[in-house]
């Protein structure tokens, strides 16, 4: 029921028209609309650079019809990456047309900040019907690799340099014919080598048509076909090209099936070793607890994080993880449908999380959220609240001469993080971000500008993909980090980077897949607030050493190599 | 300031200790008092009219483009009785019924709303306003549910769904207070227990909440939902064995069932088209009312003989009732409907194999593969299908193809091990054998075979 009936509802008749100028000039004069008024007159924290940029890019969701094919209205995602190492963040968009659609377009960003498309033969110029997008590398090559999930397929993209990619997914063993959404890569078994998990979303049947309840035509839901289970793909090392092995069985992941969407790899318990966070639509999530001998436990509901309080599945979707309020301890949101409030789990003994959705002011937030981010947009030293919004069904009320996405469209929502935690809706004050009706999908955190300000790429089904400058007012100071493996010549994904400065510890997670299918800038980026310099900045890797960094003046970026740093002792954080 | 204002016009009226008034100006003032009245009697109808005219709603349009046409014609009858009769609450209400009752919740709110002005002690009009507004706008359907709570006809189930209400929007003390109030009232009640429990948990009392849960662990309104708490709770409290046994036992347990509540009970009333109707006939198959399942979903396919799934849903109660033929021929008229319809060639063929009709089944399977190459259990069968056959190596295939798309299939892995070890791969049926052992620990089968395949080797 998204987006209350209005047409026919409204001025049916003139006493409506009266009552209702009647009811518009009494919330003028009410404390809430000046409130509104308010909010509406404060500085917006994003402005549309899309054509500016000439960022050209409309999503193609395949024909639309009776048929009301369901992986349509699920896609697709996004990503920032810079796959030619010029220190430029470039831009891969997905299309969803099906194999005769669209072909996926590769954007790359030029000095001037402009982006020129550069797909036509670069090997990422390929059609289906695509999901999500992963990046990491995969050869240690120093160059990022991609890897594109699509409804009945997975691919990997190995990147050979001057913008070419080819297809290596069968000889590189990664076989997965089913419906592929959110992708991950991280270092599960601490051997140096990226390994990759996959989700699978739900074991779909094209010939089931679904209706609401008043027998109208619309999408399916997921409750209408079982769950699937999700891949792991180990990296096998030196060998030429990539090798995975399917370790799905080994690892234990085939013991529960779910309805992937959205993914997170990161040390959940603390014990040095990355674990596996995944977001079932409909069902309960997936906590995957690394065992340190190849094998995973699942413990999503003894940790607090398999339902919302009241003990119901919700339909989880986009995933994302900061320490909200400055315990040090990370917290895990996650994006829901229309009809459930979204849900923060805050970490409050390590490993194990409540939810707090309530104590944080977003008990009553309604929307059908997808790709979300907790990231620092005003750098006051507390991670903000970001997610896009859309329908999954026919908003009641849309008729059916409207545009046919619009019938599912919703706004996207902003919420300021005003200290400890609490979230205050700002989303009156972003039109640019949060005044455009669309079927919100992917969203994806990058610094394309390299200003220290995050900037937001957003894409939406059946319509225009859009990147949104920080333009947030300085409120604090900043720093970006980019932690590397010189061994390796990555990025040092499942890295966690502590930033101290001004005696608080700000805490960043290294890893660009969370959100909706989607891949974020690898980097860390910290607001700082009011230091002008850090003390310190804490390291631990992923393969569980620890190393300081002396600390310096902020409104910079600084590269970090393993091994350059002071050793430190690494407990497990228990 | 407009009584001041009157007050100084009044100063510069005629001065009343002057001359004495003339009968032209008595007259005058006469016929300037009947016109006082005439205006102040027609300003008070016009006020009238204005207040009357605000308060008789106007019966809303509701857009019914794309709805099952006897949802369309229950819209409009009911629609047509509340203009019959504008002042009638229960008109009103039922209108609004209807609407909820299809899911039409944002245009049932409106209308329920009408319905509260009109009887404002009827208790059902603010609850479904309340239930109709509160996934989207959760502070006035709280507001609503609040209201339909406090008036003499809310009963226990009002109250209950408030609690919940609020404990879903994570408004833990409010609804910990009605959850009191409800189990002070009904110590037992199972449902008033949970919610108190699940307050307990949020709370981090782990041991308080264990002790309430415990009460309900076996109800089943409340054992699912019971045990996924005390699960957690006693991990917390560090009993990891306890911890698991709860965890199994709430995955095995079935959904809870939802607490009687006579007011969703007098909504469901007003349902009709084809999809509430085939929801209800899979429910009673789901009890295991089957005769009156198979009688239900007769009718419905009479009703609607061109619906696929009408005919696929009175084949699935033939199959669960062993009427092997009778789910064939639903299957068939099924298929005529719609020749794409993947579970239609999959249950064909279940049915063509429990008759010991491989072929046919072979080629029903192969069909629903055919229309679904990620179709996982279809290669399982036909696997199964082709063992029946004697083609070994054919149902091998089929195996493994089944486990590239389901891993997690023990009875793949298992049947594929059994195929390896005849044709003397014991290396690889152990491998797959400890999967299955793996998925299924307490499969004696798979174990004993799993130790004579490593004996062999």
């Amino acid at each position: 029921m998204d987006n209350m009936g209005r047409k026919g509802m409204l001025f049916s008749s003139p006493r409506h028209f009266i009552a209702f100028v009647v009811l518009v000039v009494a919330a003028g004069c009410s404390p809430r609309a000046a409130e509104l008024t308010h909010a509406e007159t404060e500085p917006p924290w994003f402005e549309d650079v899309t054509e500016k940029v000439g960022l050209d890019f409309t999503h193609d969701p395949g024909p639309v019809g009776p048929d009301y094919f369901m992986p349509q209205i699920m896609g697709s995602g996004c990503a920032f990456l810079d796959f030619d190492g010029d220190g430029r963040l470039d831009i891969y968009l997905i299309h969803n047309g099906g194999p005769s659609g669209k072909k996926n377009q590769l954007f790359h960003q030029e000095a001037d900040g402009t982006f020129r498309d550069v797909s036509a033969g670069s090997g990422l110029d390929v059609a289906g019907y695509g999901m999500g997008v992963a990046v990491g590398d995969v050869n240690n090559d120093g160059r990022p690799d991609v890897l594109l999930t699509e409804y009945g397929g997975t691919h990997l993209f190995l990147n050979q340099g001057g913008g070419r990619f080819v297809d290596i997914s069968k000889e590189a063993g990664l076989d997965n014919p089913l419906w592929a959404t959110a992708a991950a890569f991280c270092d599960f078994d601490r051997d140096g080598w990226l390994d990759l998990v996959v989700l699978n979303y739900l074991d779909y049947d094209a010939s089931v048509r679904c209706r609401s309840a008043g027998g109208e035509l619309d999408f399916c839901g997921p409750r209408m076909f079982p769950g699937t289970v999700a891949r792991l793909y180990r990296n096998r090392g030196p060998l030429p090209g990539a090798r995975f092995e399917d370790v799905t069985g080994k690892a234990g992941l085939n013991s529960v099936r779910g309805k992937g969407l959205g993914v997170l790899c990161a040390d959940f318990n603390g014990d040095g070793w990355p674990d596996i966070f995944v977001a079932n639509d409909q069902m309960a999530n997936h906590f995957w607890i690394n065992q340190h001998d190849g094998t995973f436990k699942e413990e999503a509901l003894l940790r607090g994080v398999a339902y919302s309080v009241g003990g119901a599945a919700a339909a989880n979707m986009g995933v994302a993880w900061a320490d909200v309020d400055g315990d040090g301890l990370p917290d895990l949101f996650v994006t829901h449908l229309v009809d459930e409030s979204h849900t923060l789990w805050k970490q409050e003994t390590r490993g194990f999380f409540q939810d707090r959705t309530a104590a944080a002011g977003l008990a009553a937030v309604r929307s059908t959220g997808f790709g979300t981010a907790l990231v620092d947009f005003n750098r006051n030293g507390w991670p903000d609240l970001v997610f896009v919004n859309g329908g999954v069904v026919r908003n009641r009320g849309a008729g059916v001469a409207d545009p046919f996405w619009m019938q599912y469209a919703q706004y996207s929502q902003l919420f300021a993080n005003v200290g400890q935690g609490k979230f205050r809706d700002i989303s009156a004050s972003n039109p640019a971000l949060c005044r455009v009706l669309n079927v919100g999908r992917g969203l994806a955190v990058g610094d394309f500008d390299n200003d220290g300000a995050p900037d937001l790429l957003l894409t939406t089904a059946g319509g225009k993909a859009r990147l949104l400058r920080n333009v947030a007012p300085a409120n604090g100071h900043w720093l970006t980090v980019r932690a590397l493996l010189p061994e390796a010549k990555r990025d040092a994904y499942g890295a966690e980077v502590t930033v101290r400065a001004g005696g608080r510890m700000y805490w960043r997670l290294l890893n660009p897949s969370y959100s909706y299918c989607s891949s974020n800038d690898p980097r860390c980026h910290f607001g700082l607030g009011s230091n002008e310099r850090y003390d310190a900045i804490d390291v631990l890797w992923p393969n569980g050493s620890a190393e300081v960094f002396p600390g310096g003046a902020a409104d910079r970026q600084v590269e970090l190599r393993r091994g350059e740093g002071k050793p430190t002792s690494f407990a497990p954080r228990k | 300031m407009r009584e001041s204002r009157l007050r100084s016009h009044r100063g510069n009226e005629p001065d009343v200790t002057s001359a004495p008034p003339t009968s032209a100006s008595l007259h005058f003032k006469r016929r300037r008092l009947l016109l006082c009245v005439v205006l102040a009697i027609a300003a008070l109808g016009v006020a009238g009219a204005v207040v009357w005219w605000m308060r008789v709603p106007t019966v809303p349009a509701i857009p019914t483009e794309g709805l099952d046409a006897d949802v369309v014609a229950a819209i409009a009858k009911a629609r047509g009785d509340v203009a019959a009769r504008p002042q009638s609450a229960g008109a009103w209400g039922r209108f609004g019924m209807v609407l909820f009752a299809h899911e039409l919740y944002a245009a049932s709110v409106p209308v329920f709303a009408a319905a509260e002005r009109l009887d404002p002690a009827d208790a059902r009009w603010p609850y479904f306003r309340g239930l109709a507004l509160i996934q989207q706008q959760p502070d006035e359907g709280v507001a609503a549910l609040e209201r339909a709570a406090t008036l003499p006809s809310g009963t226990f189930s009002v109250r209950l769904e408030l609690a919940e209400e609020l404990l879903k929007l994570c408004r833990v003390d409010e609804a910990d207070a009605h959850f009191r109030a409800l189990f002070a009232e009904q110590p037992e009640n199972p449902r008033a227990l949970l919610g108190h429990g699940q307050v307990l948990a949020s709370r981090g009392d782990w041991q308080g909440a264990v002790t309430v849960l415990r009460k309900i662990a076996d109800h089943p309104t409340a054992r699912r939902a019971a045990r996924i708490a005390l699960a957690e709770a006693y991990y917390r409290l560090g009993d990891d064995a306890e911890a698991d046994r709860q965890r199994r036992l709430a995955e095995q347990a079935p959904n809870d069932l939802r607490w009687p509540d006579p007011f969703l009970l007098q909504a469901k009333e007003f349902q009709t088209g084809l999809k509430p109707s085939l929801d209800h006939g899979l429910e009673l198959l789901a009890g295991g009312r089957v005769e009156e399942a198979t009688a239900f979903l007769s009718r419905v396919v009479n009703d609607h003989p061109d619906s696929d799934k009408a005919h696929l849903a009175l084949a699935r109660v033939f199959i669960r009732a062993g009427t092997l033929d009778g789910a064939e021929r639903e299957l068939h008229a099924a298929l005529q409907v719609n020749p794409a319809l993947v579970e239609g060639h999959f249950l064909l063929a279940g049915t063509a194999l429990a008759q010991g009709n491989y072929d046919a089944a072979e080629r029903s399977y192969l069909r629903a593969i055919q229309l679904k190459p990620s179709y996982g259990l279809a290669y399982h069968n036909l696997g199964e299908c082709r063992l029946k056959q004697g083609k070994q190596s054919q149902a091998a295939a089929a195996f493994r193809e089944a486990l590239r798309l389901r891993p997690d299939l023990t009875a793949a892995h298992l049947k594929l091990a059994e195929l390896l070890i005849a044709d003397g791969n014991a290396a690889e049926a152990i491998l797959h054998l400890e999967e299955a052992l793996r998925l299924d620990p307490r499969n004696d089968h798979v174990r004993r075979l799993l130790e004579q395949a490593r004996a062999r080797t």
